[in-house]
């Protein structure tokens, strides 16, 4: 779990269900909003840290 | 006005919590117990949620060797991180008094683990305003 995609899917796991259970009070919404913020969290991670790669090697 | 159906919900509940705690002593519970308010105002399921999420947060960066930072204003981001991390009331006075969070600077999980303890406490921060945002909407 210590891999840096482990770690930082721990990270936007957690973000993930506090922002969702905050913003809905209804179960089925915050599930499908945690699951979107996770999703966005984790592909926007590799997204620009492909970026960076291309960018700066 | 009808709202939009998929708008947040923050329709007031009959509850008496902010009743019997008044505002401020229900936003000093909200900063020392993650969660705590939410469970005060009748949202159990919503408030041990965010405690449950936010204390494992908490625990998670002291086990990645995360640091606890000082009140340091020579360092500007030093302070904010400070500033940050006691916005998590009760477990970072824990950690103050137990001298926990001296962060190894060696260890592989010493970033990740400072991120968790700074994100922790912001987020208790952003829970605090939604205790308070949802007493007021009680009271209204």
């Amino acid at each position: 779990m210590t891999t840096h995609l482990g770690v930082m899917m721990l990270f936007a796991a957690l973000v993930s269900a506090v922002f969702a259970t905050l913003l809905y009070d209804d179960g089925r919404q915050q599930m499908r909003m945690g699951l979107r913020l996770f999703t966005g969290l984790v592909v926007g991670a590799y997204l620009v840290g492909w970026m960076m790669f291309l960018a700066f090697r | 006005m009808v709202p939009p159906a998929n708008a947040p919900s923050r329709a007031p509940r009959a509850s008496d919590g902010e009743a019997r705690l008044g505002a401020p002593a229900l936003l000093l519970l909200a900063w020392l117990v993650p969660g705590a308010a939410q469970v005060a105002l009748g949202e159990v399921r919503k408030g041990v949620t965010l405690g449950l999420c936010i204390f494992v947060m908490f625990v998670l960066g002291l086990a990645f060797q995360g640091r606890i930072f000082p009140f340091q204003l020579s360092d500007p981001l030093v302070f904010l991180a400070a500033v940050a991390q006691w916005a998590l009331g009760l477990p970072r006075l824990a950690a103050a008094v137990g001298g926990w969070g001296t962060g190894n600077v060696t260890a592989i999980t010493y970033e990740y683990g400072s991120t968790f303890l700074i994100t922790s406490g912001l987020l208790n921060a952003l829970v605090v305003l939604d205790a308070y945002d949802r007493a007021a909407a009680r009271t209204q």
